[in-house]
């Protein structure tokens, strides 16, 4: 289980966090939706250990993997050079690593892009690049601050797909920081609505059905609503 | 625009660079000649004219001495170390050599006594000065005929003298002093002043370079042609004038012994960056530079030695060749 | 005309501003030598290549290239060792950097010849050039590979903060590869200073078997020619070690292009 206890967290003399609680069950896959600035990045990235802050974060021992905004490649490095840059030394066998490699590209489209320097990919080749990097990560964590962001709409729900699918193949604990509400009811458990200041969950609702099965939720347009008030009341 | 822009720039440098060749031939409002006279020991062998310059000569000056062949060449007198003279006589500048100005103020010096002849200096680390020049061609020729090989290193080498070449003086000292610090036993090859500076340090005075020479050369006066005087062809002809000069100078081994007490004066008067500026002078000291103007026969066979013993360890120090009689100056 | 021999004219005449240039050089030499007109104080520009064609038959001219070439690369890249060293530790450690960076102004404000006059007391006439050298190099690299950490994506080095990737790892993989560019562009640009550094070194301690040296001796003994041959065999070098760096940079770019098809 990830879970924070007491985060304190200040830019200056403006408190982001005041002893701000969360928990994200194995498995569970936890979107937030909140202003810009409200403080979803610096939560995730106190979870991921890149910020210094005050209070626990527990369940990420074994590190986190991460799905940033942009590709984030180092563009001297192939593809596979650069996911073995990032997970490789967390793998004890390097036969094993590359047998992962090749699956996760395969999964996701992408074999045959292995020795492929970032320069000469598709921006959708890159992204799918970078989400392979964050599925070869041995944790069961996962943190994305709203991934394929710059992409069109038809990149973005095909490779949203490729995370539904991966997450079917091997559950995750997902935190996931995003902007659209019909990504949340994609996706999520669980949807958190962050707000104020400090820092504090304005709205809170689980989504029971699987995922996959969605286009009729139950209450679906009645909770987007109370999601969207919550969004503007603040 | 561009084209125009690069022809600008073309033409511009042009015009700079014939400026600076412009700058050469500077206009001669008097009449006379002009003088230079490279800093260090070789001044000592000058005071007296610069004390009272003789009538026909326009200006004298001091030269940093790295400076003296460029400055010798467009000069008509200049005082300069016996194998530049020869030199610029053999690469075909119409010089002659008129006279000795100084005969040399060489000494070997140690951090301790425990070398007693040449031959001590086997197997010893030696710091000179002036390679390329008198002083290193009197100390090699000597060494070599004391039956020692001569090298160049860092380090002293067995059955060898090696030699390691300073700038000047006072880097010599300062190894001198760091050896004896470090209780090594080093040898070094200084000129007056800088000797008399080095035994009040606690350095040992071993050989006399001058009476080393001597003895070699069975000569009636001490010491070889170190610096000397030579002036240009149409000098040479202006009988008149040559021998006010040649006056002046033969007074100089007598002013300098009696007004010892000035001589550094008289010299940063025309160059106060000189080495000798902060220099106090003893009358020993002075008599120990050696500076009595010789001339005539005496010279040419004091100057025939060196330029022998020159080609002997490099011929292209004076050119190649040792300098025919039209080389020497006749009075 | 067609594009194909458009393309042969453009490149023609691309070789031939580098030889207009060397042309006027030679133009301005020589009308400076005849209008002073004395071969002691400027040689003409057929007596200065008389003279290096001598000294290529010397074999002592190949013992102070070879003296030279040593020391100066010696000294480069002891610098480049040494400097890559420190920038590691400033790059990762962000209190070293500052710490270093008023020591490296310090240093690099230094004057060529305080560090020379001073190598003179503590160190021999044959090793005083390789330190001068190192000396004056070291800042320079060291600013030049910080410098180039500088423009290493800071949002690379989060990913790799995130991922907890191993520090040498870091390094070797992502501030190495991002920054190589810069660095080549920096090593080529310090090898000329270096051949000018050295040179000057060896004038003041009189290392023997230099190209130093040999500019002095040429100078006591009246060889101007040789004085500019000197220079014409130093320029040829310093232009080598850069068409060599040049190279060594294409065929690195190379072993990616390859590293791709692989």
């Amino acid at each position: 289980m990830l879970s924070v206890k007491g985060l304190e967290l200040s830019y200056g003399d403006k408190k982001i966090f005041d002893r701000f609680d969360l928990e994200v069950g194995d498995g569970e896959v936890v979107c937030i939706l909140g202003r810009s600035g409200c403080g979803k990045t610096s939560l995730l990235n106190c979870i991921a250990g890149a910020l210094a802050h005050g209070g626990e974060v527990n369940g990420t021992e074994r590190g986190v993997a991460y799905l940033f905004q942009e590709t984030r490649l180092i563009p001297a490095l192939t593809a596979a050079e650069n996911v073995r840059f990032a997970v490789g030394h967390l793998y004890a066998d390097r036969a094993a690593l590359n047998a992962e490699i090749d699956r996760v590209f395969s999964s996701l489209g992408i074999d045959g892009l292995q020795n492929r320097l970032p320069g000469k990919m598709s921006g959708g080749q890159a992204a799918r690049v970078a989400l392979a990097r964050a599925l070869c990560h041995p944790s069961d964590v996962l943190l994305t601050d709203e991934p394929f962001g710059a992409l069109d709409v038809a990149l973005k729900l095909s490779l949203t797909e490729y995370l539904i699918s991966a997450l079917k193949a091997r559950p995750r604990t997902v935190l996931m920081v995003s902007h659209g509400i019909d990504e949340c009811f994609d996706l999520a458990d669980r949807i958190l609505v962050l707000g104020g200041s400090p820092c504090r969950i304005l709205y809170e609702t689980n989504i029971d059905e699987p995922r996959g099965e969605r286009a009729d939720i139950a209450h679906r347009a009645h909770k987007t609503e109370e999601i969207k008030r919550a969004l503007i009341a603040e | 625009m561009k084209k125009f822009l690069s022809i600008l720039l073309v033409a511009a440098l042009a015009v700079t660079a014939l400026a600076l060749v412009g700058c050469d031939d500077p206009e001669q409002p008097q009449e006379g000649y002009t003088f230079v006279i490279p800093d260090g020991a070789p001044a000592l062998g000058a005071v007296s004219v610069l004390n009272d310059v003789p009538d026909g000569i326009k200006s004298v000056e001091i030269v940093p001495s790295n400076t003296i062949s460029q400055r010798a060449v467009q000069s008509d007198i200049a005082i300069v170390p016996a194998n530049l003279a020869a030199n610029l006589y053999n690469k075909g500048q119409d010089v002659k050599l008129v006279g000795t100005v100084t005969h040399g103020n060489l000494f070997v010096l140690g951090t301790s006594d425990s070398v007693k002849t040449l031959s001590d200096l086997e197997g010893k680390l030696v710091y000179s000065i002036g390679q390329n020049s008198v002083p290193d061609y009197v100390f090699r020729t000597l060494i070599k005929e004391a039956g020692l090989d001569v090298v160049q290193g860092d380090a002293a080498q067995e059955g060898k003298v090696t030699v390691n070449y300073k700038n000047d003086g006072s880097e010599v000292m300062q190894q001198l002093v760091a050896a004896k610090k470090e209780g090594k036993d080093v040898v070094g090859v200084l000129a007056e002043p800088a000797v008399t500076n080095a035994k009040a340090k606690g350095m040992v005075e071993l050989f006399d370079l001058q009476s080393l020479w001597q003895t070699r050369t069975g000569a009636d006066a001490t010491g070889y042609a170190q610096a000397v005087l030579i002036v240009k062809g149409d000098v040479a002809k202006d009988k008149a004038f040559m021998d006010r000069l040649i006056a002046a100078l033969e007074g100089n081994g007598a002013f300098v012994t009696e007004h010892s007490g000035e001589v550094a004066g008289i010299i940063a008067k025309v160059y106060p960056q000189s080495s000798f500026a902060a220099q106090t002078f003893t009358a020993e000291t002075l008599e120990r530079c050696n500076c009595a103007f010789t001339t005539g026969a005496a010279c040419k066979a004091e100057f025939e030695a060196m330029a022998q013993a020159i080609m002997a360890i490099n011929g292209q120090a004076i050119g190649g060749k040792l300098p025919d009689a039209a080389f020497y100056y006749e009075g | 005309m067609t594009a194909e021999k458009k393309k042969v004219l453009k490149r023609l005449s691309s070789a031939l501003y580098p030889l207009g240039a060397a042309a006027f050089i030679v133009v301005l030499w020589a009308i400076t030598a005849a209008a002073v007109g004395e071969e002691l104080l400027v040689p003409s520009v057929g007596a200065t290549f008389r003279g290096l064609w001598q000294m290529l038959t010397e074999g002592a001219t190949y013992a102070a290239i070879g003296g030279t070439i040593w020391r100066a690369l010696a000294g480069w890249a002891l610098a480049l060792v040494a400097a890559a060293v420190f920038a590691a530790l400033a790059i990762l450690f962000k209190p070293v950097k500052k710490l270093f960076a008023p020591l490296m102004s310090v240093m690099r404000s230094v004057p060529t010849m305080s560090v020379i006059m001073l190598a003179l007391l503590w160190v021999t006439s044959g090793q005083m050039p390789l330190i001068v050298t190192f000396m004056t190099l070291f800042p320079v690299q060291y600013s030049a590979m910080v410098a180039a950490s500088e423009a290493v994506d800071p949002r690379l080095v989060e990913m790799a903060k995130i991922y907890r990737v191993p520090t040498a790892k870091r390094v070797l993989k992502m501030y190495l590869p991002c920054m190589a560019p810069q660095i080549v562009e920096g090593v080529r640009s310090t090898l000329s200073l270096t051949l000018k550094v050295t040179i000057a070194a060896e004038v003041l301690a009189q290392t023997r078997d230099s190209i130093g040296v040999g500019m002095m001796q040429a100078q006591s003994f009246l060889q101007t020619d040789r004085i500019l041959g000197w220079t014409v065999i130093a320029i040829v070098l310093g232009a080598l070690a850069e068409l060599f760096v040049t190279f060594a940079a294409w065929a690195a770019r190379r072993l990616y292009a390859v590293g791709e098809r692989a």
